[in-house]
């Protein structure tokens, strides 16, 4: 990725930075929730964007897919309804994204921009996102998108780029058209020095050194294949409480519900997260259900992240965040499945295949 | 499943990396449903939970735009209730209106409501999605339809098309068994009837137990199937049915010589978007939504069972 420009703010001026952003623009970025769980929301201050977060519990997914969105209102008469459309979504930066976190946007972006239907509430909201991703040097414990091939320092897909230098200093490096159209706000700082230069090269150099053998994620969508009848989904759906905890908390999983929101004649039809942890997910009006037991759930899980979706997407719906290993109430861990995953292969009986 | 071509992609992050394009957008917003209004409703059955509902576009140019084929379907909207996903029961040249047969289930929102409405009811319909039946291959072919029940829906969209004066010399001969429990219990029973008596087309009804005023045929569908013997020469099948239909119809099919290429099947999921988007409609790595809902027999062999 060519680089326009690199400033350097220091860390009492971050706050000046952030404030400068959120003129004219929603900011979501991670913060503190009152129970002081790291979290993406949107700021209401810019001291309150929080660096020491790594990966914030709740992902920035609502960004461009929030909790609860209205498609359109509506008014009823007898023998008459009015359909209204939502007004056009206001400028907003993404700030502080974890380098999994913005694959996983690009993992939202393949699925919602695909034909037949590409889809329009959420491709209005990402054409107006910037996305400031930042760089770390350090895993929490959960993390393993290293596995998955993603450096932690890495900028691709990043509309500018954060950084971290010593003392807390931050470089912004500024990527494409949209991070050099937030000029205003980083145009105060100075531009980086040659010490600063090579202290981000070192420590690209070093992330990089640090992914030694990703996961062969073909290998695991070939595996997938050939163990649908495998009594490994007998076994890792045990402990699972159906909470449904680790999909509205994955930065990629991206089911949702239709539901009615209805007060007299007046109402609107939203969009509401969802999971295929559910029971009723996928449970027809005739009472039928194609999912009947947390089983087929658990299985339905790993198959879209890593089978379903490579097979149609070349791209995995898991970036290795690891959110949903930190959540599980039954400690669940989707690594350990990995690896079962890609060792059943060699002992997979025919009878094992779909 | 996946190509040849798809299996040796590298699905690395950090290989073949592609930049994303985050400018694309669309000012179609495929969640607004088309205005349309209810002309007739039409009690299908003696039970009375099965409805045909004939709906006209409020802006005629939306038929137009609503352009589908035989077998795909749309979505129902009615503001305040919901949306269910039905398959569209009369043919592409029915170009004033189209019409949905829809059964009513005590846990569904939308057909309940549906079939509480009366004509001039406004509603909206989404669409049209899926792909519907393979028409370019079945030209010049003996066309074999079966179906039980209420499933008939699609297929009775199909018998219309087919029977279209600019259509019918495009396919052979046309085959239809067609069951239902009772005689009280057949769909479209004015239109059968009128199809029984033409030449053009065989129809062969019949329905589970002997009933007093029935003169047709008794038995199940799979044993009529076996009985009438439709030959697999040069032959499509569409087959749409209740599972317990398909699971027995299916072998006697095979026993005839029916080719699992050239069998077709619809299925039916809970959906949402319609549009491949919410998640909850794949067999396996097949969406019903935007890859269905046909499938040739062949191609849902090779699926999970999960359906």
């Amino acid at each position: 990725m060519i680089t326009k420009e690199i400033r350097i703010i220091p860390p009492a001026e971050m706050p000046v930075f952030v404030g400068a952003l959120m003129q004219g623009r929603k900011v979501l970025a991670p913060t503190r929730n009152d129970d002081g769980l790291c979290v993406f929301a949107w700021l209401t201050a810019p001291e309150h964007a929080d660096w020491a977060c790594e990966i914030p519990r709740v992902p920035p997914k609502q960004a461009f897919l929030p909790r609860t969105e209205v498609l359109f209102r509506y008014h009823r008469e007898k023998g008459k309804e009015t359909v209204s459309p939502p007004a056009p979504p206001e400028p907003q930066v993404v700030l502080g994204l974890h380098p999994c976190d913005v694959q996983a946007v690009k993992v939202l972006d393949t699925v919602f921009s695909a034909e037949p239907s590409p889809d329009q509430p959420y491709l209005a909201r990402r054409a107006v996102t910037t996305l400031i991703g930042r760089g770390f040097a350090d895993d929490e414990s959960f993390v393993f998108c290293r596995e998955l091939g993603i450096d932690p320092m890495d900028n691709r897909d990043c509309d500018a780029f954060l950084v971290p230098l010593a003392a807390g200093r931050m470089a912004l490096e500024i990527l494409t058209d949209k991070g050099a159209a937030l000029k205003q706000a980083y145009e105060r700082f100075p531009p980086a020095g040659a010490g600063d230069l090579a202290a981000i090269a070192e420590a690209r150099k070093l992330s990089a050194a640090r992914i030694t053998q990703p996961l062969d994620m073909a290998a695991i969508q070939r595996n997938l294949e050939t163990i649908f009848n495998s009594d490994l989904w007998d076994r890792i759906h045990e402990p699972c409480v159906g909470c449904g905890a680790c999909a509205f908390l994955c930065p990629t999983c991206h089911c949702f519900d239709i539901q009615e929101e209805t007060r007299g004649m007046d109402g609107a039809r939203v969009r509401v997260w969802d999971t295929c942890q559910f029971d009723l997910f996928t449970r027809h009006a005739s009472g039928h259900n194609p999912r009947t037991s947390q089983k087929e759930r658990s299985r339905q899980r790993i198959m879209h992240k890593f089978s379903y979706g490579v097979g149609r997407f070349h791209i995995p719906f898991c970036v290795g965040c690891g959110r949903c290993i930190a959540v599980c109430p039954a400690h669940n861990d989707v690594r350990q499945i990995l690896k079962e995953i890609h060792d059943l292969a060699k002992t997979a009986k025919p009878q094992d295949r779909v | 499943m996946t190509s040849p071509r798809r299996r040796s992609h590298k699905i690395e992050f950090n290989h073949g990396w592609t930049p994303m394009n985050t400018d694309k957008t669309t000012k179609t917003n495929p969640y607004i449903p088309y205005p349309v209004t209810i002309e007739r409703v039409i009690v299908e059955n003696e039970a009375r939970d099965i409805k045909t509902f004939r709906l006209v576009f409020q802006n005629p140019e939306d038929r137009k735009r609503f352009d589908f084929r035989v077998g795909q379907f749309a979505e129902l909207s009615l503001l305040g209730f919901g949306e269910s996903p039905i398959g569209i029961a009369s043919s592409p040249l029915d170009r004033d209106y189209v019409e949905f047969t829809v059964k009513q289930y005590p846990a569904g929102v939308v057909t309940t409501e549906l079939h509480n409405a009366e004509p001039g009811r406004p509603m909206g319909i989404r669409g049209p999605m899926g792909n519907g039946y393979p028409i370019e291959k079945m030209a010049g072919k003996n066309i074999v339809i079966i179906s039980g029940g209420f499933a008939v829906t699609t297929l009775r969209a199909m018998i219309r098309y087919l029977l279209h004066p600019d259509i019918r010399s495009s396919v052979k001969n046309i085959t239809v068994i067609y069951g239902a429990r009772s005689p009280g219990e057949l769909c479209y029973k004015e239109e059968f009837a009128e199809w029984s008596k033409r030449k053009d087309i065989a129809v062969i009804l019949t329905v589970d137990n002997q009933a007093p005023e029935w003169k047709g045929r008794v038995g199940f569908v799979p044993a009529v199937v076996a009985d009438v013997k439709p030959s697999p020469l040069d032959a499509v099948c569409l087959i749409c049915g209740p599972p317990v239909m398909l699971k027995y119809t299916i072998p006697e099919l095979t026993k005839l010589g029916f080719k699992s290429e050239d069998t077709y099947l619809s299925f039916e999921m809970r959906m949402k978007c319609g549009i491949g988007k919410c998640g909850r409609c794949n067999i396996g790595p097949k969406y019903v939504c935007i890859d269905g809902p046909v499938f040739s027999l062949a191609e849902v062999s090779a699926l999970p069972a999960e359906y």
